[in-house]
C-alpha cells in the first residue's frame, strides 16, 4: 500500500518543507510536533519515482527523529523516546482495532489522538470521528486524548470496534477563546475575557440571546429592562455608565461591528440559535483593537459554522406559556378600600373645607362613597389588560462539510405573545454560513443572514410608562365595573370626583401600531496563507435594515390617560414611516505568526478599517380623518410628510504584537488610531495604546511539584480606549445646525431658519483608561477554577448633553465635561461537585463594581433634577452616577405642637408631610433636597447549577443584585396624590385626619392645598432594589438511540423562565428599568411602571436527525 | 481623500458655515426671531402679565393637581419658587428671539445685501431685540446682557447687568431701528414690525422712564401715522380683522393643522368639560386638560362703568350643570350684561375676547395683541397728564371712551385724571397684559394687590398661603433655579432663595 511514488529535488531545505512535499505527492498525512520538528537538520534529496519507505529512511537518516506508519499517518518521534521505550515497531500489525469517538452529544470528534498505552503507537481520528489503530494482539489500552476534554482509556480486550464518548473538560483554560480580529488559547491570553458557548445555555427557550447571559459571567450585567415581547436587554459590562453616551459594549458579529439604530440592541433581532458562542472582552487590552468603540467592552458573537463529519439535520421546537407572577403587583386599593378612602377624604373635605357637593348642593359624602361596606374586592382593571400569552420557537439546522466546502444554514421562526393584550412580536430568520476551500492556502467565507420581524404594539405602543396602560389600570377605580349592564364596556373607569380615565382595556385592545422590520446581515472574506504563519485576510461587511411603522390611532385609542373614549374625530391620526439604514465595513488585515528557536512564539497583526453608516427617514402623517374606517394615511383629510438622512464615518489603523516564552512570560501590545466625523473639525483622530503581560506560573518547573495547583497565571493590563457613541445630538454634534422655524405673516404662512442645535468645534473622543489585574487558578485536577479580576477605569471627557445657561438662547450643547472613575472586582469559582453518576457542576460569580464621579465641567456643578418633580437623577461631583435627590420624609406634623414647633413648608399645616430640614436653615424649601438613593448595586452575582443523572439533566440559573434602590416617582407619585385623583396604594389609607385619629404617622391629611408637597419626589418613592431571580429551571430527558437510522438524538425538556423573584420591591419587577436600553445615568434606576418580566412554562424538544 | 471621508455634514440641515449670506437667508432668520414671539405669549404673557394682577386668577379645579397647574396658580397666588417652569417659559422665550436677533446683527453687516433692505431687516431686528428685553428688564429686574452671537459653550456663562445697562441697550436698539425702518406703513399690515410697532415700543419704554415728554413726542408721531380704532371695540380681537388699523403689533398664528401655526388660548381660558362643542362649536374633551384659567375676577367686572360695551366683548358666561361625577357640562353662552344665574345652573366666567371660530377644536385663528392703538392714545393721554397738559390730553383719553360707549371725560384736575386714565387702561386693555406692568410703572401693585388680596381671600378655597408675600421682592419674578445652578455668576433675586 505504499505504492505512491515520489520525485523529490530539495538542498539543504527544512524538513518540514520535504514533509510538505511528500504530503503534496502521496495521500499520507503527518503527525509531529511543530516544536519537535525545529530540531531536525535540512536535508539535501533527490530522488525520483521512489517509495514512500525509502523517501522517508533517507529523510530520517542521521535525524534525531523516526517515524512511524499508522493507518495512512505517519507518526513523527523522537529518536530518544522511542529509544527509552524501546519499541519501535514499523512493522505493520494485523489486529485492527476500528472505533468512533463522538462526544457527550453523541457528535463525532475529529482530530482526537488515540494512542496505544505504553507504545508509540497512535493515531487521530478522521472527520467523521473514526480511527483504526494496530493493537498487536487485541490487547493493551487505548489512551483517547483531545484538547478541551478528559482524557479516557479503555482496554481493548479483544474488542474490534468501540466506540468511546469523552467528556468535555471541566476547565475552561485549554478552549480556543475568541479575541479582537482572532483567536487565542485560553491559557495565552493576557486580557480580561469571558467566553460563553451556546451549547451551554441551549435549555432557555427565550427569543434574544442576551437573556441566556443572565448571572452568567462575572462583571457583565444584562438587564431586562422590560418584559415587552421582542424586548432586548441592556448589556453593561463593569457596571460602564457614561452619563449620557451610549453604555452598551460594542456588539460584533463575525467580525462586524453592528451599529446602534433605534436605541435598540443590535443582537434583539438575531436568533439565538444561530449563535455558536459569545466572547465578553473587558478589559482595555481585550478591547484595544476595536479602540475606538471599546469603552463599554466589546461583545464578540460567532454564528454556527458547520463542524466536521457527515451531513446533520437539527430540529428544536418550544412552546410556552407566559404570564404575570401575581406576587409582585403593585399593592393597590381594591373597591372596598377605594370607597372608605374617598369617604373618609369627603368627611374630611366637608370637616375642613366647608365642602358642598356641586351636584346635589348639600354637604354630604357623595352617593358612590357613602356606604363603602357594598363593595367587595371590584374590577381587577391590572387583569383587564392582561392575559397569559404562548411563545413558541422552532428551528431547522443543515450542515453539511465537503472535502473543500462546508455550509450550515439554521432558519427560524419565533413568535411570542405579549401579556398585555394586543401586544407581540414575530421573528422568521434564515443564516446561511458557507466556508470554501479552492485551495489548501485560501479560504472564502460568505455568511448570509436575513431576518424580517414583525412587532404589533409591543415596542412603540402605550404599555408601559408613566400613565399608559398599565399604571393607568392600577390608578383606575375598581369601583366601576368593566361592563355596563348590557354587556358592553364601559368606557370610563373612574367615578365621582376622581380625574376621568379611560377604560385601559379599550385602550389596549384599539392599538394598531405595527413596526416591520426586514434586515440583512452579510460578511464575506477572503483569507490567504501566503507563507507559512503569514496570512492575509480581506473583509466586506454589510448591516442593511429596513423599518417601516404604520400606525393609526382611532378615537377611543387616541384617549390614553387624558378623557374617556371615545375622543371626537379630530383626534383620529395615522402615520406611516420608513427608515432604511446601511452599515458597510471593509477591513484587511495581515497576520503572521511564528515560533522562533522552539521557544519564542510571535503574533504579530495588523490591518484598517473603514466604516460607513447611512441612514434614510421618511414619514407620512395624517390627521383630519372624516371617521376611522380606513386605518390608513390616504383616507386622510390633511396629510404631512417628511424625509430624511444622516450618516457617519470611521476611519481606522491598528496593529497588534503577541509574545510568549515556553508559554509561560506572555506579552501584548496594541494600537488602534481612529477619526470620526462626529467630532469637530480638528479633534476627529483618537489613539489608544495598549499593553499588557501575563506570567503562566503553573508551568514553571518549580511548580510541578506542586501537585495540587494545575494551573495559575497572574495577567495585568493597561491601555486606553475611547467612546463616540452619543445616545442624543445625532450624527454631527459638533456643528451648529440651521433648521426650520416658521410664522405667518398677512395670514400665510412663511419659511424662517434658526440654529436648532449649537455646535461645539471642541468636541472630541471620550477616553478610556483602564488598569486591570488578573488572577486563573485551577486546583485539585482543574475541578476547581477560580478566576479574579481587578480593574480600574478613568474615563475623561465625559460626552455629555450639557445644559447651558438659557440666556444664551440654547438649553444644551454636546460636550467631553467630566471625569469618572470605576472600579471593581470580579469572582468567578467553576467547581465540578460530583462526577459519578450523579454528576454536578457550578458556576458561581460575583461582582462589586463602584463608580464615582470626580469632575464635572468646568466648575464642578451637578447636573441636576429641574424640580421636585422631575426625574430624580443627579450627577454630582463625589457621588456615583445617577444618585436619587429628593427630601426626606419624616412623617406628618402629627399634632399642633409638632406644627409650632418643627421647620415647615409654606404649604404646610397640621397633619401634612413632614420633610426634614436638611440644611438646619428652621424651613423647608427646594435646598432640603439631598441625595436619596443610589441605583448602583453594591454587589452582582449569578449562580448556574447543573446536574446530570443518567439520561436526565437539571439546569438551574439564578441571578441578583444587591444594595441597590429603585426610585418610582411616577407611579409613587400618582399613587400617593391624596387629592381624590387616582386609585391609590393600599397603605394610603392610614392616612391623617384628626389629632385624635392620626393614621399611621407617614401618610398625611387630604386637606387642598396641603398635598402636593407629599407627592414630590421623596424618600417613600424610594425602595430597596435587591433581588435574586430564579431566570429559569429545565430538566432535560435524553433518550439514547443507539440504532435509529434516521433519529440519532432526541432530547425533551420543560422549563421555567423566571421561576421565582425574591424581593422586597412592591412593584413589578425589580429589574425593569427606564424603557431605554441603554443604561444612562440620567434614569439609572428609574422605574417608569414598565412592562412586567412574565412567568413562562415550556416544553421543548430538540431532535438530531440522520 | 481621508479628511473628505471624515469631513461629514448633516445632509438635511445647513450649518452656519452656509447661512446668513443671503437677503433671503436674512430674511429666514428674521422670520425665526418672530416666532419667539409666540413663546413669549402662551402662557407667559398671560399668566405673569394679568393672572399676577387683580383682573383674573384660575377656577378651582379640585381633582387635577396636575404639577403645570400647580405652577401656574403660583403664579396667581404668588407662591412660586425658582423652579416654576412657566415662569421659566417667558425667560427662555426671550432670550430665544435675542440670540436670533443677535446672529443676524452680527453677521448682516459684512452680507451684500442692498442697503434699503439691509435696514429693514437691522430696524425690524433691533425692535424684536428690544421687545425681549424690555419684557425681561420688567419681569426678571437685571438680567444678562448677551448681545453677539454665542459659538460655544464658553460664550454663554454671562453675569447679571444693572438694569438701567438693559435699558440703555433697549432704547440704543429702538432708536436706531426708527432711523433705519420705512417710514410709512401699509394698511392692511402684514403682521410685521413696523416704525409705528419701535416707536410704541420706544414711548412705552420712556414711561416706565418716566420720560414723558420724550413719550410724548413719540406717541403723537404714533397718532400720524394712520393708525385708527375700529368702530367696534369687539371688532380688534376678530380673526377676520387681524392686523387691522388699530393694531400696532400682534403676535401671528394661522390655524390649520398642516403648517402647526395655530393658537390655542381660549382652550386655557375655558372650564374643563367633555365636550367643548357648546362654546367654541368644535367638539374636544378637556377634562384634564388645564383649564379655567386666566378667568375675570369679580373685582374686574365690577369695575366696568354702567353701559360699557366692552363688558360684554371682553367677558363672557358659560351656562350649565355638573353631572353625577361633578364634571361641568356646559349648556349655552350667556352674555354677562344684567345676568343672573338661574337656580340649579351653575355659570362659569371666561374671557371671550378670544373666542373666535375655528375648523379644528383645539386649533384657532387667533392672534394675539401687543400693542393697540387704543394703547397709544392711553398713554399719550398720560404723559400729558404726567406733565400737567390735562386739558390736552383729555381728547385722546375721550377717542377711546367714545368708541366704548361712554362719556367724555371732562376732568382736568391732574391727581384725579391720573386715577381715570389707569382705570381706563384696566377696562379697555382687560386681558391684554398690561395690567401688572401698568401697576408696576405707576407704583400701585403692592398697594392694589394688598386690597384685592384681602378681599378674594375671603373665598375659604384661597390657599392658606396665597398672596402672604405681597412686598417688593415680589414685583420681580426669580431668576429660573437653572439657570442660578448653572452659572455661579448669576444671583437670585432676593426673596426667592
Amino acid at each position: 500500500s505504499f505504492a505512491q511514488k515520489i520525485t523529490l529535488e530539495k538542498n539543504n531545505a527544512k524538513l518540514v518543507n520535504i514533509i510538505k512535499a511528500i504530503q503534496e505527492q502521496s495521500d499520507y498525512d503527518f503527525v509531529y510536533s511543530s516544536r519537535m520538528i525545529k530540531a531536525a537538520h535540512n536535508v539535501n534529496i533527490s530522488v525520483s519515482n521512489a517509495s514512500l519507505i525509502d523517501v522517508l529512511d533517507l529523510c530520517f537518516k542521521d535525524q534525531p527523529l523516526t517515524y512511524i506508519i499508522e493507518n495512512k499517518i505517519i507518526i513523527i518521534k523522537s529518536v530518544d523516546e522511542a529509544k527509552t521505550n524501546k519499541l519501535i515497531n514499523k512493522t505493520i500489525q494485523v489486529a485492527n482495532v476500528t472505533g468512533k469517538v463522538t462526544d457527550e452529544k453523541g457528535l463525532p470528534l475529529p482530530g482526537v489522538t488515540v494512542k496505544l498505552k505504553g507504545s508509540t503507537i497512535a493515531t487521530v481520528t478522521d472527520a467523521n470521528g473514526y480511527f483504526t489503530i494496530n493493537s498487536q494482539n487485541g490487547q493493551g489500552v487505548l489512551l483517547i486524548s483531545s484538547i478541551g476534554y478528559e482524557s479516557r482509556e479503555i482496554n481493548i480486550n479483544n474488542q474490534t470496534n468501540i466506540t468511546i464518548q469523552l467528556t468535555e473538560k471541566n476547565t475552561a483554560l485549554k478552549e480556543v477563546v475568541m479575541v479582537s480580529y482572532g483567536t487565542q488559547n485560553r491559557a495565552d491570553v493576557t486580557g480580561s475575557i469571558a467566553q460563553l458557548n451556546s451549547s451551554k445555555v441551549k435549555d432557555l427557550p427565550v427569543g434574544q440571546f442576551t437573556q441566556r447571559l443572565q448571572g452568567q459571567f462575572a462583571g457583565v450585567k444584562a438587564n431586562i429592562n422590560s418584559g415587552r415581547p421582542g424586548a432586548g436587554l441592556s448589556i453593561q459590562i463593569r457596571g460602564a455608565t457614561s452619563i449620557n453616551a451610549n453604555n452598551s459594549p460594542l456588539i460584533v458579529v463575525d467580525g462586524q461591528p453592528l451599529s446602534i439604530v433605534g436605541g435598540q440592541n443590535p443582537i434583539n433581532n438575531i436568533n439565538p440559535d444561530e449563535i455558536e458562542s459569545f466572547s465578553i472582552l473587558k478589559d482595555a487590552s481585550a478591547t484595544a483593537l476595536y479602540g475606538s468603540r471599546a469603552a463599554n467592552g466589546v461583545v464578540l458573537i460567532t454564528t454556527k459554522q458547520a463542524k466536521p463529519g457527515k451531513t446533520q439535520v437539527d430540529f428544536t421546537a418550544y412552546y410556552g406559556a407566559a404570564s404575570l407572577d401575581k406576587g409582585h403587583v403593585p399593592p393597590f386599593m381594591d373597591a372596598h378600600q377605594l370607597a372608605t378612602f374617598m369617604n373618609e377624604f369627603f368627611q374630611d373635605k366637608i370637616k375642613y373645607e366647608g365642602y358642598v357637593n356641586p351636584v346635589t348642593g348639600t354637604a354630604t359624602v357623595p352617593a358612590e362613597y357613602a356606604n363603602p361596606d357594598q363593595y367587595g374586592r371590584g374590577t381587577d382593571w391590572l387583569g383587564q389588560v392582561l392575559r397569559t400569552a404562548p411563545t413558541q420557537s422552532y428551528n431547522l439546522t443543515v450542515s453539511d462539510t465537503r472535502e473543500k466546502s462546508s455550509t450550515s444554514i439554521v432558519a427560524g421562526y419565533f413568535k411570542q405573545d405579549g401579556i398585555v393584550i394586543n401586544t407581540s412580536y414575530e421573528r422568521y430568520s434564515v443564516r446561511a454560513n458557507s466556508i470554501f476551500k479552492p485551495t489548501k492556502s485560501i479560504s472564502i467565507g460568505l455568511n448570509l443572514a436575513p431576518t424580517y420581524q414583525i412587532d404589533n404594539n409591543a415596542q412603540l405602543g402605550p404599555t408601559d410608562g408613566s400613565r399608559q396602560i398599565l399604571s393607568g389600570a392600577l390608578l383606575s377605580s375598581p369601583i366601576v365595573p368593566a361592563y355596563n349592564s348590557d354587556g358592553t364596556p364601559v368606557n370610563q373607569a373612574s367615578g365621582f370626583f376622581l380625574l376621568a380615565m379611560p377604560n385601559y382595556r379599550l385602550i389596549a385592545e384599539n392599538q394598531n401600531n405595527v413596526n416591520k422590520s426586514l434586515r440583512f446581515l452579510g460578511n464575506t472574506y477572503v483569507n490567504v496563507d501566503i507563507l507559512k504563519g503569514l496570512s492575509f485576510k480581506t473583509s466586506f461587511n454589510i448591516d442593511m435594515a429596513n423599518f417601516v411603522n404604520n400606525k393609526f390611532v382611532n378615537q377611543i385609542a387616541a384617549a390614553a390617560f387624558n378623557a374617556p373614549p371615545p375622543r371626537p374625530v379630530s383626534s383620529i391620526s395615522g402615520a406611516y414611516a420608513t427608515e432604511t439604514y446601511t452599515s458597510w465595513v471593509s477591513e484587511n488585515i495581515a497576520s503572521y505568526k511564528t515560533t522562533i528557536a522552539g521557544v519564542h512564539n510571535l503574533e504579530v497583526l495588523g490591518g484598517y478599517s473603514i466604516q460607513k453608516f447611512t441612514d434614510y427617514t421618511n414619514s407620512a402623517n395624517g390627521t383630519n380623518f372624516p371617521d376611522a374606517s380606513i386605518p390608513y394615511v390616504s383616507a386622510a383629510g390633511t396629510t404631512t410628510g417628511t424625509s430624511g438622512k444622516t450618516d457617519w464615518s470611521l476611519l481606522s489603523l491598528f496593529g497588534r504584537v503577541n509574545y510568549n516564552y515556553k508559554q509561560k512570560y506572555l506579552l501584548e501590545g496594541s494600537i488602534r488610531s481612529d477619526g470620526s466625523s462626529k467630532f469637530g473639525f480638528n479633534r476627529k483622530y483618537g489613539v489608544f495604546p495598549t499593553v499588557s503581560a501575563g506570567w503562566v506560573v503553573s508551568n514553571e518547573s518549580f511548580m510541578q511539584t506542586v501537585s495540587m495547583i494545575n494551573f495559575l497565571k497572574i495577567r495585568s493590563s493597561y491601555g486606553l480606549t475611547g467612546n463616540n457613541n452619543f445616545t442624543a445630538g445625532g450624527n454631527y454634534p459638533s456643528t451648529s445646525l440651521i433648521g426650520g422655524v416658521n410664522y405667518v405673516f398677512n395670514n400665510t404662512l412663511v419659511g424662517g431658519k434658526a440654529i436648532t442645535q449649537l455646535g461645539n468645534n471642541e468636541l472630541t473622543w471620550e477616553k478610556n483608561r483602564q488598569f486591570d489585574l488578573g488572577l486563573e487558578i485551577g486546583v485539585l485536577n482543574n475541578r476547581i477554577n477560580l478566576s479574579y479580576d481587578y480593574y480600574n477605569k478613568l474615563t475623561d471627557g465625559l460626552l455629555y448633553q450639557i445644559n447651558i445657561p438659557q440666556s444664551s438662547g440654547f438649553n444644551i450643547v454636546y460636550s467631553n465635561i467630566g471625569t469618572m472613575k470605576f472600579w471593581g472586582h470580579e469572582f468567578t469559582l467553576n467547581t465540578v461537585n460530583l462526577v459519578n453518576k450523579l454528576k454536578w457542576n457550578t458556576s458561581l460569580n460575583i461582582t462589586f463594581n463602584r463608580n464615582l464621579i470626580t469632575k464635572l465641567g468646568t466648575q464642578d456643578l451637578p447636573i441636576m433634577p429641574v424640580n421636585e418633580y422631575s426625574w430624580p437623577n443627579i450627577q454630582m461631583v463625589g457621588q456615583p452616577v445617577g444618585a436619587f435627590y429628593g427630601y426626606v420624609t419624616d412623617g406628618v406634623y402629627m399634632n399642633a405642637q409638632e406644627f409650632a414647633t418643627q421647620p415647615k413648608h409654606t404649604t404646610s399645616t397640621i397633619g401634612s408631610v413632614r420633610m426634614k430640614d436638611v440644611n438646619g436653615d428652621g424651613k423647608i424649601t427646594l435646598d432640603d433636597r439631598t441625595i436619596i438613593g443610589n441605583p448602583n448595586p453594591k454587589f452582582e452575582y449569578g449562580i448556574t447549577n447543573s446536574f446530570n443523572y443518567g439520561k436526565f439533566d437539571l439546569n438551574i440559573v439564578m441571578s441578583g443584585l444587591y444594595g441597590n434602590q429603585i426610585a418610582n416617582p411616577l407611579l409613587g407619585g400618582d399613587g400617593h396624590n391624596l387629592d381624590g385623583a387616582f386609585n391609590l396604594y393600599a397603605n394610603q389609607l392610614d392616612h391623617w385626619r384628626s389629632e385624635a385619629d392620626p393614621g399611621n404617622g407617614i401618610v398625611p391629611r387630604t386637606l387642598a392645598n396641603t398635598t402636593a408637597l407629599y407627592r414630590t419626589f421623596n424618600t417613600t418613592e424610594v425602595y430597596s432594589g435587591s433581588y435574586l431571580a430564579c431566570r429559569n429551571i429545565a430538566l432535560g430527558y435524553t433518550f439514547r438511540l443507539h440504532n435509529n437510522r434516521f433519529i440519532n438524538k432526541l432530547r425533551v425538556y420543560t422549563s421555567i423562565q423566571q421561576a421565582f423573584v425574591i424581593t422586597n420591591y412592591p412593584n413589578f419587577s425589580p429589574e425593569t428599568n427606564n424603557q431605554t436600553t441603554n443604561i444612562n445615568g440620567l434614569s439609572l434606576g428609574v422605574d417608569a411602571t414598565e412592562y412586567p418580566i412574565p412567568r413562562t412554562i415550556t416544553l421543548g424538544l430538540n431532535l438530531g436527525l440522520f | 481623500c481621508k479628511k473628505d471621508y471624515l469631513a461629514l455634514t448633516s445632509p438635511t440641515q445647513l450649518t452656519t458655515d452656509n447661512f446668513y449670506q443671503t437677503t433671503d437667508q436674512f430674511q429666514q432668520a428674521l422670520i425665526a426671531t418672530y416666532q419667539s414671539l409666540r413663546g413669549w405669549a402662551d402662557p407667559g404673557s398671560w399668566l405673569m402679565g394679568e393672572s399676577r394682577s387683580d383682573n383674573t386668577r384660575y377656577d378651582f379645579n379640585p381633582a387635577n393637581r396636575a404639577v403645570a397647574i400647580l405652577e401656574r396658580e403660583g403664579i396667581v397666588d404668588w407662591t412660586n419658587d425658582a423652579t416654576n417652569t412657566q415662569t421659566k417659559s417667558k425667560y427662555t422665550a426671550d432670550y430665544a428671539g435675542i440670540e436670533r436677533a443677535n446672529i443676524i446683527l452680527d453677521q448682516i453687516g459684512k452680507a451684500n445685501i442692498d442697503a434699503a433692505t439691509k435696514n429693514t431687516i437691522i430696524g425690524e431686528t433691533e425692535t424684536l431685540r428690544a421687545f425681549f428685553y424690555f419684557d425681561l428688564v420688567q419681569f426678571f429686574g437685571s438680567v444678562p446682557l448677551n448681545l453677539h452671537q454665542v459659538t460655544g459653550p464658553s460664550d454663554t456663562f454671562l453675569p447679571r447687568s444693572a438694569v438701567a445697562d438693559v435699558y440703555a441697550v433697549i432704547v440704543n436698539d429702538l432708536a436706531d431701528a426708527i432711523k433705519k425702518l420705512p417710514t410709512t406703513i401699509t394698511f392692511p399690515q402684514s403682521g410685521r414690525v413696523t416704525v409705528g410697532t419701535a416707536k410704541m415700543l420706544l414711548a412705552n419704554v420712556y414711561m416706565v422712564q418716566k420720560k414723558y415728554a420724550d413719550a410724548e413726542a413719540l406717541l403723537i408721531d404714533v397718532t400720524q401715522l394712520g393708525y385708527k380704532l375700529n368702530a367696534n371695540y369687539a371688532n380688534a380681537f376678530s380673526t377676520t380683522n387681524k392686523n387691522s388699523a388699530e393694531s400696532i403689533f400682534e403676535v401671528q398664528y394661522q390655524q390649520g393643522a398642516a403648517n402647526g401655526q395655530y393658537s390655542s388660548f381660549i382652550y386655557n381660558f375655558i372650564p374643563p368639560v367633555a365636550s367643548t362643542v357648546v362654546i367654541t362649536g368644535t367638539a374636544t374633551n378637556t377634562l384634564n386638560s388645564s383649564c379655567s384659567q386666566n378667568v375675570p375676577t369679580q373685582d374686574l367686572i365690577s369695575s366696568y362703568e354702567a353701559g360699557d360695551t366692552r363688558l360684554d366683548a371682553t367677558i363672557g358666561i358659560i351656562e350649565g350643570h355638573y353631572d353625577a361625577s361633578a364634571n361641568f357640562v356646559p349648556e349655552a353662552l350667556k352674555s354677562i350684561v344684567s345676568y343672573t344665574t338661574p337656580p340649579g345652573k351653575v355659570a362659569k366666567i371666561f374671557a371671550k375676547k378670544f373666542l373666535h371660530a375655528s375648523t379644528t377644536a383645539g386649533q384657532t385663528d387667533d392672534n394675539w395683541p401687543i400693542y393697540r392703538y387704543a394703547d397709544a392714545l392711553l398713554m399719550l393721554a398720560e404723559a400729558m397728564n404726567e406733565q400737567g397738559k390735562s386739558g390736552t390730553a383729555l381728547p385722546y383719553l375721550n377717542q377711546v371712551r367714545t368708541r366704548a360707549g361712554l362719556a367724555a371725560s371732562t376732568q382736568t384736575d391732574q391727581t384725579l385724571l391720573r386715577t381715570i386714565i389707569v382705570h381706563e387702561r384696566r377696562i379697555e386693555l382687560a386681558l391684554e397684559n398690561k395690567r401688572w406692568t401698568d401697576l408696576l410703572r405707576t407704583g400701585q401693585a403692592i398697594p392694589v394687590m394688598t386690597a384685592f388680596a384681602a378681599k378674594i381671600k375671603l373665598d375659604p378655597r384661597v390657599p392658606a398661603n396665597a398672596y402672604t408675600n405681597i412686598d417688593a421682592n415680589h414685583l420681580l419674578f426669580p431668576i429660573p433655579s437653572t439657570e442660578i445652578q448653572l452659572n455661579p455668576q448669576i444671583t437670585q433675586n432676593p426673596g426667592y432663595n
